[in-house]
């Protein structure tokens, strides 16, 4: 593929890889596909794709091909594992993962391998994901554009020329191009919710300490979120519930349109780009016409969280970093090095402002939430920019929609708006502790998206 | 008062000794940021505003 060339100039693989967890689970039960046979797909569309993409870093395809022929047996013996027995997984590559290497996208972890698996990635391998390999990521998680001076960018199945966001850069594409079923990535200002939306697929930020971040690298342990990626709600759901250790309902809740109360963040709805601008429009129209109650909420906390956000963020992640910023300072990327040492510099009083502020912040929030049910706006205010116009005023502002729910520790999804272009994405966030409900109110609006967009279509 | 000379001198106690050229992109940005969060929280400290304790009467923890 050239640069600057769109998702359909990529020879298509076999349509069930860009299909969704669900729908491989009723073709594998029904006898259409096997395990083996999908994955041999998989493998080979990854070895089109993955040179141009650059989504995964390092691809597993014998432990895969193992795991694979063993679920088959499974399945054929009567054992099957659930929803998730044979769903190719893509994992960023600072969750541990038994006998891989994982990294965090730095020449600070070259050739470092790990022995076992993160406690989230050995749930999913127990409820019969398939490990493909480990993505592509900001070094260490600390940026959200997908960029990598010593690496290389990932680049977006949408238009190879433009970024994917990040920093689960790979994790992203790999679901947004089809080269697996699900992913996980980890959200501490918006790295899951960035990547889905701007490569037009579901990422889930659940509650604080909803999901273990044992085995996984920190980046800013206050605000470090660990979550799924698919190309859809109920797939995100699948992939929470295994990551959780949740047993029982296999979907989300039912949550009826009709009467629900969704409050629009005002101060993250200025200054969108046309296109976001439209579709948002658009949404609120289909919202109001599906009985849903739109709230606004007045205000600006735009400021106050990306002050408390960028303080808390940098300062513990300097203080994870202390050891290396001192004695090997010079194997950081640029960007990752001055933003540590950001971090590094700032006094004590500083990081008490910002948990004041973030406690300001928490109380707003919950006051809002005693009187809409879901508080919704774009994930992004931009589509993804070429990869040579980031600057640092389009960083900023990528961050702007997406570090309030990591900042208090609330849930936050994002799903795919409908639009003639690149992907644009809704972000919808709820109450500490109803991630359930959240993901039922999203499933929801995705569902009325999809009726809306064929009745277009069938026009 | 915050003052660049004072950051850079307590980072050095740590044992994090800056170049120039990271001195030159570190410390706006870090000066910025202090001061943002004091304007943010201002109204909050002593000698400010007078604070808002819930309860004054019922303190007695100090």
């Amino acid at each position: 593929m050239t640069t600057g060339a769109s998702r359909a100039d990529l020879a298509r693989p076999h349509p069930r890889l860009f299909g969704t967890i669900e729908g491989f689970a009723r073709a594998l039960r029904a006898g259409e596909c096997t395990v083996a046979g999908t994955l041999d797909e998989c493998l080979a569309w990854i070895a089109t794709a993955n040179p141009t993409l650059h989504a995964f870093s390092f691809v597993d395809e014998g432990g895969a091909r193992r795991a694979a022929a063993e679920l088959d047996r499974e399945l054929a013996s009567g054992r099957d594992r659930g929803p998730l027995h044979g769903v190719t997984l893509a994992v960023k590559d600072l969750f541990a993962t038994s006998g891989h290497p994982t990294t965090a996208s730095s020449r600070l972890l070259a050739g470092s391998v790990t022995a076992e698996d993160a406690l989230v990635v050995g749930r999913l391998r127990a409820a019969g994901a398939i490990v493909v390999g480990k993505t592509h990521m900001n070094e260490f998680a600390f940026g959200v554009t997908g960029l990598s001076e010593h690496f290389g960018p990932v680049r977006n199945p949408w238009g190879a020329d433009r970024i994917v966001g990040g920093s689960s850069s790979g994790s992203a594409a790999a679901i947004a191009a089809g080269l697996c079923l699900g992913a996980i990535g980890t959200d501490t200002g918006g790295s899951i919710r960035i990547p889905a939306s701007l490569t037009g697929v579901v990422g889930f930020k659940p509650t604080y300490d909803l999901l273990s971040r044992d085995g996984v690298l920190p980046l800013a342990e206050s605000l470090d979120h660990v979550g799924p990626i698919a190309r859809s709600v109920n797939d995100v759901f699948l992939l929470l519930r295994a990551m959780a250790g949740w047993s029982g309902d296999e979907t989300p809740p039912g949550i009826a349109l009709e009467g629900l109360r969704i409050g629009i963040l005002e101060d993250h709805c200025r200054g969108l780009d046309p296109e976001v601008d439209e579709a948002w429009r658009a949404l609120l129209v289909r919202l109001e016409r599906s009985g849903a109650r739109t709230i606004p909420l007045p205000g600006d906390s735009i400021a106050e969280l990306m002050v408390a956000s960028t303080v808390l963020m940098f300062a513990e992640a300097a203080d994870v970093h202390r050891t290396w910023l001192r004695d090997r300072r010079s194997e950081y990327e640029p960007a990752t090095r001055i933003r540590l040492l950001q971090g590094a510099l700032l006094p004590a009083t500083t990081y008490a402002q910002a948990e004041r502020l973030r406690r300001r912040l928490r109380e707003r929030v919950e006051r809002w939430l005693d009187s809409v049910d879901v508080i919704a706006s774009p994930t992004q205010p931009a589509i993804a920019c070429r990869i040579e116009d980031v600057t640092p005023d389009h960083i900023r502002r990528m961050l702007r929609n997406t570090r309030l729910a990591p900042l208090i520790g609330v849930p936050a999804v994002t799903i795919p708006l409908p639009t003639r272009g690149l992907p644009i994405g809704l972000q919808l966030v709820g109450r500490a502790g109803g991630d359930r409900e959240l993901l039922g109110g999203a499933a929801a609006i995705e569902s009325t998206l999809a009726a809306s967009s064929r009745g277009e279509h069938s026009r | 008062m915050v003052t660049a000379e004072i950051l850079l001198r307590l980072a050095e106690a740590r044992g994090l000794v800056l170049t120039s050229e990271e001195v030159a992109a570190v410390l706006g940005p870090v000066l910025e940021l202090i001061r943002e969060a004091e304007r943010l929280t201002g109204a909050e400290s002593y000698g400010a505003a007078r604070p808002e304790f819930s309860g004054d009467a019922e303190r007695e923890d100090g």
